[in-house]
């Protein structure tokens, strides 16, 4: 079988994460890369030997007709580069955000259901290690029915991308409705939404600035905090934090059921049960700590035994939902992430950033919100 | 008027001062917004030095900072440690705005006269020499550039582009390629000596040469460079003559600014690491960076010697000793240690 034709559009960072992981991978051949910056698409082809290097899209799409295009541009740019591609006849990853906001992510999704192509998004901790091993652990029905999920993202805005958004009032982030949230909650409600399966959620939503920076411009003003509660009227509920204040920069779910509770860390790669009292008097509160040591001492087995047959990568669930979306290609199989769920995420987002427009700005983030009303509020310098 | 890019950095801010001290010519120093200007708040207070705020990401800003400027000491880099994405955005992208914003004020009447272009050692194609060679200009670049690392691959694009808009826009270039650049204020150790992780330094360099160039002495040899009347089209390299040993530079850091931990490789075990590494990344399928490899040990732990008699022609040489350079530097590495722990 002669190996799948893929491009690249858009050669900043996370392009690098994509041409390594297709460079792994067998009947794949990225033949091409595309930056409005020439000089950014021929770094990633000399350093991933890609021979083909445009600043043109509709160029590329015309002398090199891709089977695949992985789009890692600006969400700004997602609606047209996609739209584009499959119209062209190429099957489409896009990085998330999906789009900027729901009647793009509508649009995506009907030319994708239009002309038959795949479509995906990089919901890529979906598919990573603990997910697997939470799902697996609430479908065995150890911790019985699903009651209640918290969801919490920390970022670090000296980090890496947090450095590029802060270096330049013009970084893209700034101009998304939901800003710095925006480019990284779909990792805080991936985790949620699928066991809230309702598409008429209550939402409530409050967001202020917590860091004290000052730069003479928009980024001042930037929001860093955000916390939201979701409701399905018909089961469980959820809250979903998004820090860059608190340390350390967590990442996990906790999924509370009405038999025990679970926590899948991210960072720490780790799956935890919660232990209760199940004995009376203080042997009873004894016991449970030594549980947690032998369940800590099987985990960091289980994860040292993946180490060592090299199931251990840092972006494991972007590799599994990489091989997944081929997969989908390859067998004209149900795309990995269903398309109504991402305009389930897309249309969640939109209410969120509503609710914060809506408001008037406040000095007083501990306020709590109203049902239907968020706040933006002014808390820098450390204040609570 | 002399434009600075990079001026709050390391290296540009001991070249600002060099540039005042020589005459009255005005400076104008290019800093990021948001960046601190720390360095050479005295000098801008002082109204000695010209701030202007701006990125030469920004054609706007390379065209506004640019206006009446005849001399460029282009130092604005990404030194590297972050994504490729970002060393090359901000030193070849950043560069080739630049050199758009010279060609238009070229077709607008006004010719930069000349630019002093600060390059790396890191562009030189050491790992294809045999080892213990001398690296001086004459030393081809690298030319397998998808081996080398993001720092080199990004510094040897810039200079090329430096060198065609030379060519084409027809202004006076002089390009310097300093060595391992230190001082009161530098970065960490360079990998040259090994690879630090926390307070454990894994030490690979042993007994190689390292091409020291004490920060103000480099600062020094760019100005007198870029003020020589005959050093258009020249390349040369920076460093002092009083070069140490990795492990003689290790050794006297350690006593005098901070007692790292350290374990040493012998040369054939660094070697037979890089190639372990190298191939655990390939079979993991990138399980684990390929944090060094068989290139980088033939291009950085091969033993090289290094000449700067080219330098020392233009009538250059060191003002602060090496023992002295050292001590300065130590005295700083001690004192951050110090106020980090009160």
């Amino acid at each position: 079988m002669k190996p799948l034709r893929i491009a690249i559009v858009g050669c900043g960072k996370i392009a690098d994460d994509h041409a390594e992981t297709l460079g792994f991978m067998e009947g794949v051949e990225v033949v091409a890369c595309c930056d409005l910056t020439l000089l950014m698409a021929e770094q990633l082809s000399t350093r991933f030997d890609i021979d083909g290097v445009y600043d043109d899209f509709a160029l590329l799409l015309a002398e090199q007709q891709p089977d695949v295009v992985h789009i890692t541009t600006p969400p700004q740019s997602h609606l047209q580069l996609g739209v584009a591609a499959m119209e062209a006849g190429a099957h489409v990853w896009i990085e998330k955000p999906l789009a900027v906001d729901a009647a793009e992510t509508r649009e995506l999704v009907r030319v994708a259901r239009q002309t038959g192509r795949k479509l995906t998004v990089g919901h890529s901790y979906w598919l990573d290690t603990p997910a697997l091993d939470l799902r697996r652990l609430i479908d065995s029905g150890a911790i019985g029915e699903v009651v209640h999920v918290e969801s919490w993202y920390g970022y670090d805005l000296d980090g890496g991308y947090g450095k590029a958004i802060m270096s330049s009032p013009d970084n893209w982030v700034h101009h998304l409705p939901g800003k710095l949230f925006q480019n990284n909650v779909d990792h805080l409600f991936n985790k949620v939404l699928e066991f809230l399966p309702s598409t008429d959620l209550v939402v409530q939503a409050t967001a202020f600035r917590r860091h004290d920076r000052h730069y003479g411009d928009r980024r001042d003003e930037l929001q860093d905090e955000l916390r939201v509660y979701l409701a399905d009227p018909t089961g469980p509920t959820a809250y979903a934090t998004f820090s860059s204040s608190a340390a350390p920069r967590g990442h996990w779910v906790k999924v509370y059921g009405t038999k025990g509770s679970a926590t899948a860390d991210f960072n720490l790669r780790t799956v935890e049960v919660a232990a209760g009292v199940s004995l009376p008097t203080n042997l009873g509160r004894l016991l449970p700590s030594v549980g947690k040591v032998a369940a800590a001492a099987k985990q960091a087995a289980t994860n040292a035994g993946r180490f060592a047959t090299a199931e251990f990568h840092y972006f494991a669930g972007f590799r599994r939902l990489i091989d997944a979306f081929y997969e989908s290609i390859n067998t004209d199989g149900p795309e990995p992430i269903p398309l109504a769920d991402m305009e389930r995420m897309a249309d969640l987002q939109d209410k969120i950033w509503a609710q914060l427009a809506l408001a008037s700005p406040t000095t007083n983030p501990q306020a709590l919100p109203s049902a239907d009303v968020g706040q933006i509020g002014d808390h820098a310098g450390g204040a609570r | 008027m002399i434009l600075v890019t990079g001026s709050n950095g390391f290296l540009g801010s001991a070249v600002v001062r060099q540039l005042v001290d020589a005459d009255d010519t005005p400076i104008r120093c290019l800093v990021r917004p948001g960046s601190s200007t720390a360095r050479i708040d005295d000098l801008i207070e002082s109204g000695r030095v010209e701030l202007h705020r701006g990125t030469l990401n920004s054609n706007f800003d390379c065209w506004s900072a640019t206006e009446g400027v005849d001399t460029i000491y282009h130092l604005a880099a990404g030194m590297g440690g972050g994504a490729m994405a970002d060393v090359w955005m901000t030193t070849v992208v950043a560069t080739d705005n630049l050199l758009k914003a010279l060609a238009k004020r070229k077709t607008d009447g006004h010719s930069l006269g000349r630019m002093v272009h600060c390059s790396s050692f890191a562009v030189y194609g050491v790992a294809a020499l045999p080892p213990g060679a001398t690296v001086d200009e004459n030393t081809p670049v690298e030319t397998d550039r998808s081996k080398a690392d993001d720092y080199g691959h990004a510094k040897l694009r810039q200079e090329e582009l430096v060198r065609s808009a030379a060519a084409e826009i027809g202004f006076e270039l002089v390009v310097v390629r300093p060595g391992v650049v230190y001082g009161p204020g530098g970065s960490g150790l360079s990998r040259r000596i090994g690879i630090r992780q926390g307070n454990l330094m894994v030490a690979m360099g042993g007994k190689n040469l390292l091409p020291l160039a004490y920060v103000d002495n480099c600062a020094e040899a760019m100005v007198l460079l870029g003020r020589h009347a005959s050093t258009d089209g020249e390349t040369i390299n920076i460093h002092d003559d009083e070069l140490l040993t990795a492990k003689e530079f290790l050794g006297r850091y350690r006593k005098a600014a901070e007692p790292l931990k350290t374990v040493s490789l012998p040369k054939p075990v660094t070697k037979g690491l890089a190639e372990a590494v190298e191939w655990y990344h390939r079979r993991s399928k990138g399980q684990m960076p390929a944090a060094i490899s068989p290139h980088m040990f033939r291009a950085v732990w091969s033993g090289n010697t290094f000449d700067n008699t080219k330098l020392k022609s233009f009538g250059w040489s060191p003002t602060v000793s090496t023992d002295e350079g050292l001590r300065r530097y130590f005295e700083s590495v001690a004192a951050q240690r110090a106020a980090t722990t009160e």
